[in-house]
């Protein structure tokens, strides 16, 4: 991507960065610009002339949203067209005038509709320089924003894109960019370096992983694979101190979009509830959650090796089904799981019916969340747990397993698998022999995530490899 | 919210809506003047509104994609593909007397619905792929702490480095998973829950304006 001359540069009028004037889009931050360029230049006149460009831009009637778009505002403006704060609100209008090609609308007809004007309203980034302001009806909804912003373009529109570029400096730019040369880094190639507080902290961290890797060979051996997997052990001991028919709340957070990982993570831990004879209540706040719950339970079973699988889940096994609503259904589970739990009473036996009564009289002796996300853990835990403080346990993706952590820390979880790594090694305690298919389908998935990250790797190798090449001959 | 023509309707949902609030906000403060059949209800009602937003979302939907179809907008072969699907696993599951349990219904999570999620997912490995290749580079500004990162992590949890992996290195992940990751996460977690509680105020003040 060519940068061109400095008169070629087309500053975003969102984030003040400066971009080629060919760009549709912001490279910084995906603001539209095609909406904001100049009017395409008389026929026999090539537009691509960067000198012709910006003659056109000094040149053009300033067009309201259009032709002053390109210029950074000079504070104290009050031209009507000048960027505005607001891309949602805005956007529409400036498509009506961008594919009609006609003058100014009228401003009725720019107003967004009153759904997409609410929604906008909801959308809104806050503004903490918005709430300084003197003025109460900034903040008033019921103004409209297209006439309500147009008169005030001062000096706040020029500190808040000061703010936004400020914010956005460390976004990753594509290959070829040039970052934007700002006031301030032409200071400091005037003033010199000084004392960075950059290298400092980076220092501090080298020199704690330099003390990690001295003394971390010290620390007690974790003895599950090469991580120390935390939480494992817990989930362990909870579901092995379970008395048979303990009731199980299992909220099954995972569809067949992450079920080659979350399947070898979820099923060691059925397969020990099973064994310990507790009765499940599973449900999914997912559509494809139940139907993936009962393939990994059929699943489970088998590995038992018991005789008759359809006792087993006539005893063991309620599928409550999906749960609609998302968090702000969570809570009814938290204090009348009886009533939240979705279970059709045409089909449901008697038997089940006590047991799902049962529950929400005593409450679920265990809780385990699988989730290949970590928020649903977390919605879990502020929405279910502090209303029916029972144990929770969470079986989780292993991208999942570091933002679930913390909670595992502070004892709101009781234990914690994470990773098909996690699941491979609860496998292993389990009480059983591991047949030649299953440990053949565990190789397999193995040597898949083998060769999927020494490709990742061999990449981003590469990648650095082609990026220092090319600065080598630029 | 904000676009009633009437204020006193934006008012009177506003005042509704921060009741219920103040009721849940109490019960789960534990505040004994609020008897447990009012928070239970009022949960329950929210699984109501869940139920109805997602019958909505549906109808919202098929409409959205009849009106493409009857006026033959642009890929509007796809939109009436959506609609034919959606009669037919919608078929499935009410012919079927054992409803998402029946045998169609299962065929069809078994060879439409299950591969073609984990098709989609597995998609975003490419993307992965392309994101690592173009941006994650040691030129960039701390592009080489960044990719020193997502080496180190990639390094460590590939199986099948397992053994050739100095057990330094391994106890150094975890060192960083266990302290400078953990904190951020909770920066992060907490942030987060102050910044919705802040948005959530901020709407109600602008609502009431």
């Amino acid at each position: 991507m060519e940068t061109g001359s400095p008169l070629a540069a087309f500053d975003c009028p969102h984030c003040g960065y400066s971009n080629p004037a060919a760009s549709q889009f912001c490279v910084h931050c995906g603001t539209n610009l095609a909406r904001r360029q100049p009017p395409p230049a008389p026929a026999g006149e090539s537009a691509d002339e960067p000198n012709d460009l910006a003659a056109a831009q000094e040149t053009a009637p300033p067009r309201p949203g259009v032709a002053s778009e390109g210029r950074k505002p000079s504070a104290g403006s009050t031209d009507p067209g000048a960027p505005r704060t607001r891309p949602h609100g805005s956007s529409e209008a400036e498509e009506a005038t961008g594919e009609t090609g006609k003058e100014k609308p009228e401003p009725d007809a720019v107003r967004p509709g009153p759904s997409l004007g609410g929604l906008g309203g909801l959308l809104e980034p806050a503004d903490p320089l918005a709430f300084i302001a003197s003025d109460a009806g900034a903040l008033d909804p019921t103004r409209d924003p297209s006439t309500a912003l147009s008169g005030e373009l001062t000096t706040d529109e020029e500190e808040r894109r000061q703010l936004r570029q400020l914010f956005s400096e460390d976004l990753p730019l594509p290959v070829g960019a040039r970052p934007a040369t700002t006031s301030d880094t032409e200071e400091t190639a005037r003033n010199g370096n000084g004392l960075q507080r950059q290298f400092w902290l980076e220092m501090v961290l080298l020199l704690g992983m330099v003390g990690a890797l001295l003394w971390g060979g010290q620390l007690p051996p974790g003895g599950a694979g090469p991580h120390p997997l935390p939480g494992l052990e817990q989930v362990h001991r909870q579901i092995d101190t379970l008395p048979p028919n303990s009731l199980v709340l299992v909220n099954w957070a995972y569809d067949p979009a992450t079920a080659g990982e979350m399947d070898l993570v979820a099923k060691p831990l059925i397969e020990h509830l099973l064994q310990r004879q507790a009765k499940l209540i599973v449900f999914s706040q997912l559509p494809g959650g139940p139907a993936t719950a009962r393939r990994v339970i059929a699943s489970a079973e088998e590995s038992l090796q018991r005789p008759s699988r359809t006792q087993i889940t006539a005893n063991l096994v309620i599928e409550a089904g999906y749960l609609p609503g998302g968090a702000a259904s969570l809570p009814l589970l938290g204090v009348a799981p009886a009533r939240a739990l979705p279970v059709d009473p045409g089909w449901v036996e008697l038997r089940e019916r006590f047991s799902i009564a049962a529950l929400g009289e005593t409450g679920p002796a265990l809780s385990l969340v699988i989730a290949a996300r970590a928020e649903d853990v977390r919605r879990w835990l502020e929405q279910v747990q502090p209303l029916n403080g029972g144990p929770v346990v969470a079986a989780t993706s292993a991208v999942a397993g570091p933002a679930v952590r913390p909670y595992l820390h502070s004892g709101q979880l009781a234990g914690l698998v994470s990773g098909w790594d996690g699941g491979a090694v609860y496998v292993r305690r389990l009480d059983r022999a591991r047949g030649a298919a299953e440990q053949g389908r565990s190789l397999r998935l193995a040597s898949g995530q083998n060769w999927g990250v020494a490709i990742l790797i061999l990449a981003l190798l590469l990648g650095n490899l082609a990026g220092l090449n090319q600065r080598r001959y630029r | 919210m904000y676009s009633f023509r009437s204020g006193w309707f934006n008012r009177i949902f506003l005042l509704i809506v921060l009741t219920c609030a103040s009721l849940i906000i109490a019960s789960r403060f534990g505040l004994t003047f609020i008897p447990p059949l009012v928070s239970t209800t009022l949960y329950g009602w929210a699984l109501l509104l869940g139920a109805f937003a997602l019958m909505l979302g549906i109808a919202n939907t098929v409409r959205f994609h009849l009106v493409r179809v009857q006026r033959g907008q642009r890929e509007w072969h796809l939109s009436l593909l959506l609609l034919i699907v959606f009669a037919l696993v919608l078929g499935a599951g009410i012919s079927s007397p054992g409803g998402t349990t029946g045998l169609l219904s299962e065929w069809i999570f078994d060879a439409v619905v299950a591969p073609g999620q984990a098709t989609l997912y597995a998609l975003t490995g490419i993307f992965l792929l392309s994101a690592a290749y173009h941006f994650l580079r040691i030129d960039r500004p701390g592009g080489l702490w960044i990719l020193a990162g997502a080496l180190l992590m990639l390094l460590v949890q590939t199986p099948f480095l397992y053994r050739i992996l100095p057990d330094a290195l391994v106890d150094l992940v975890d060192w960083l998973l266990s302290w400078p990751v953990m904190a951020a996460m909770r920066g992060v977690l907490l942030g987060g829950a102050l910044a919705v509680l802040f948005i959530s105020l901020r709407l109600f003040v602008n609502g009431a304006k």
